[in-house]
């Protein structure tokens, strides 16, 4: 994976994509145990992007490079590369925090945990809350920065709701109380 | 070897926390292995898989 991550420093360099950072399950795996996942989801803000995002000049770059489309993302080195746009403030502010993390000295960025898990609460998804409860029984979230984030982006409803289905109304374990 | 199912759980449950307490290039390297098996294991297409009819 470091020559994919050589690939997205290079591509940051160009200023095709802003700051960028690894999200999705090679984030999560940064943390607790580690899923099988094809992709690489990579956050990053497009620069002069309104609301119609337009990402061809990005995948034009990466074919005069040498890497094709593939599925909905683009083949870097053997990983299927997604580039996400930030949905929404939640992710804009799990970008601008995002930490700084060496793969094989390749310098890159990761989702903190306490975003991650926010969302995953968020895109609610079963596999997500399935990694999110991993997260929650491993304890490898710090409770009051992730109580935050509920609360600063208005999950505190999907927050109840889901330790009421998956930890029968128990608070879950959290690194530091 | 008998292992009663206690015994098999909680093998399970040290083997998952080992897996955890790697560092991420060993999990990443883990993906990769696994990303590279589950290539190999493709399902049998509907025709490879037809009765041929008996001659």
């Amino acid at each position: 994976m470091e020559k994919t991550l050589e690939v997205l420093n290079r591509l940051e360099a160009t200023d095709l994509i802003g700051r960028y950072a690894i999200g999705g399950a090679i984030a999560a795996a940064y943390y607790v145990e580690p899923t099988v996942t094809y992709d690489l989801d990579v956050f990053t803000v497009i620069p002069g992007a309104s609301m119609l995002i337009d990402l061809s000049p990005i995948y034009e770059q990466l074919k005069a490079w040498g890497y094709n489309e593939q599925g909905a993302g683009v083949e870097i080195e053997g990983w299927e590369v997604q580039i996400l746009p930030p949905p929404g403030p939640l992710e804009e502010a799990a970008l601008e925090v995002a930490e700084a993390r060496n793969f094989h000295n390749v310098p890159t960025r990761i989702i903190a945990a306490e975003f991650l898990c926010a969302i995953m609460l968020k895109t609610g998804r079963p596999k997500d809350l399935i990694r999110l409860s991993q997260f929650l029984e491993e304890g490898v979230l710090q409770k009051s920065a992730f109580m935050d984030i509920i609360d600063r982006f208005s999950l505190r409803e999907k927050w109840i709701h889901f330790v009421l289905r998956h930890f029968d109304g128990q608070e879950p374990a959290f690194l530091i109380p | 070897m008998n292992t009663t199912f206690e015994e098999l759980i909680a093998r399970k449950s040290a083997a998952r926390q080992m897996r955890s307490r790697q560092t991420w290039e060993e999990k990443v390297q883990l993906i990769e292995r696994m990303k590279e098996q589950l290539a190999s294991w493709k399902r049998p297409s509907k025709s490879s898989i037809a009765l041929k009819p008996q001659t």
